[in-house]
C-alpha cells in the first residue's frame, strides 16, 4: 500500500475536508410535512397548525387541521400583551393524484379563535378525485 | 360741499361695485371637482364583512357547507348512478331581504359539478319544459325523428328543500344576528328523510 494514504498528516487533511465538506452541505431546517402542506399569507405566526390529519369517508377525502391561536407575542421592552386584533380566515386546497387543483378555489371562511383557544378545523373534498390537501390560512384584517 | 359728498357716495358706489364685481367671477367660474374613485377587482372568495347583514361570505359558506355533507351522505354514495333529485327554492324565514334564488342556484350548481348527482326540474322550471316540449311538437317546424317527445321526462327520486332563519338581538351599542340555515333530502317515493343538515353563522357588530 502507498505510504502517502496511510500518513498522519494524510488522514487528518482528509478527516478535515469531509468534515468542512458535510459542514457545507448543512442546509436550513427541512419543512415538516404540516408546514409543507400550509400556505400562510400575511401575519399568521400566532396561528400554529398543531395538527393534520385525513381520511377517506364515503369515498371523499374528510381533511382535519387542528390550529391554536397562540396570539401576538408580548411586547419585548415591557413584557405586556398586545392585543389580539389579527383576523384570519381559512380554506383547503383539494389536489388530485397528480398534484393538480380540483374544482374551483373554497371561499375564505373567518376563524373565530380568541388567544389560547384550539379549533378542529373540517373540510371535505368536494369530488372524489381529491387525493390530498393543502391548508390556507390568511389575515385577512 | 354737497359736490364733495356726492363724489364721497360716487366713490364709495365705486369701490364696492369693484370689490363686488371681484367676487361674482370667482363664484360663477368655481368647479365642482368630485373626490377620486377608485375601482380595482377583488377575490370573489374573500371574507367580506362590510356589514352584519348576509353577504357574499355567507352564501358561499353556507353553500359550501351542505353540498359537501350532501355528497359525502350514504344515500349519494351508495347509489348505483349518480341519482336524480330537485331542489325547491330556499324559504327566507328571516326579516332580512336575502336573494333565496342565489343561494339555491348556487347550491346546485355546486352539486352538479361534483357529477354524483343529477338533477331534475323543479316546479318552478316545469312550465318551460312543458311549453318547450309543446313547441317542438305541436308548432309543425321541427323534424319528427329531432323532437323531444312527452312523457318521457325522468321523476325525481329525492327533493332538496331548504330553509334560511334568524335570531336578532340588539342593545344600543351591539347587534348580534344568529343565521340557521337547513338542508333536507326527502325519498319522494318512501317520503322518508334521508339525509338533514344545518349551518350556523354568528355575526356581532358593535359601535
Amino acid at each position: 500500500m502507498n505510504r502517502t494514504f496511510t500518513s498522519p498528516i494524510f488522514v487528518i487533511t482528509a478527516l478535515v475536508g469531509l468534515f468542512l465538506l458535510s459542514a457545507c452541505n448543512t442546509s436550513p431546517a427541512a419543512l415538516t410535512e404540516k408546514q409543507q402542506m400550509t400556505t400562510r399569507m400575511g401575519d399568521t405566526a400566532a396561528v400554529e397548525v398543531v395538527d393534520m390529519r385525513s381520511v377517506v369517508r364515503n369515498n371523499l377525502l374528510t381533511a382535519q387541521v387542528t390550529v391554536k391561536n397562540w396570539g401576538p407575542k408580548p411586547d419585548k421592552a415591557t413584557g405586556e400583551q398586545k392585543p389580539d386584533t389579527n383576523l384570519y380566515g381559512y380554506r383547503f386546497k383539494w389536489l388530485n393524484a397528480s398534484g393538480m387543483a380540483v374544482f374551483s378555489d373554497e371561499v375564505w371562511k373567518p376563524l373565530t379563535l380568541t388567544r389560547d383557544q384550539s379549533a378542529d378545523l373540517v373540510g371535505i373534498a368536494p369530488t372524489p378525485d381529491a387525493a390530498s390537501f393543502r391548508f390556507e390560512i390568511n389575515q385577512y384584517k | 360741499m354737497k359736490k364733495f359728498q356726492l363724489s364721497i357716495v360716487l366713490l364709495t358706489a365705486l369701490v364696492m361695485g369693484a370689490c363686488a364685481n371681484k367676487n361674482v367671477p370667482q363664484q360663477s367660474t368655481q368647479i365642482y371637482i368630485p373626490s377620486p374613485t377608485v375601482v380595482k377587482y377583488g377575490d370573489s372568495q374573500s371574507i367580506e364583512t362590510v356589514t352584519a347583514d348576509f353577504g357574499s361570505t355567507d352564501l358561499q359558506t353556507v353553500a359550501e357547507t351542505m353540498t359537501r355533507s350532501l355528497l359525502q351522505s350514504k344515500v349519494i354514495q351508495n347509489s348505483i348512478s349518480a341519482p336524480t333529485v330537485t331542489l325547491a327554492e330556499v324559504k327566507n324565514q328571516t326579516t332580512e331581504p336575502i336573494n333565496t334564488r342565489m343561494m339555491t342556484e348556487k347550491i346546485r350548481t355546486q352539486l352538479m359539478k361534483s357529477g354524483q348527482v343529477r338533477f331534475a326540474i323543479s316546479a318552478n322550471e316545469m312550465q318551460s319544459q312543458v311549453d318547450e316540449t309543446k313547441r317542438q311538437n305541436q308548432s309543425g317546424m321541427y323534424r319528427n325523428d329531432g323532437t323531444a317527445k312527452p312523457g318521457r321526462m325522468e321523476g325525481a327520486k329525492y327533493r332538496i328543500t331548504g330553509s334560511i332563519s334568524t335570531i336578532v338581538k340588539q342593545t344600543r351599542d351591539v347587534k348580534d344576528i344568529f343565521y340557521n340555515f337547513n338542508l333536507n333530502l326527502v325519498n319522494n317515493e318512501s317520503g322518508l328523510l334521508e339525509w338533514a343538515e344545518e349551518k350556523e353563522i354568528r355575526k356581532t357588530v358593535t359601535r
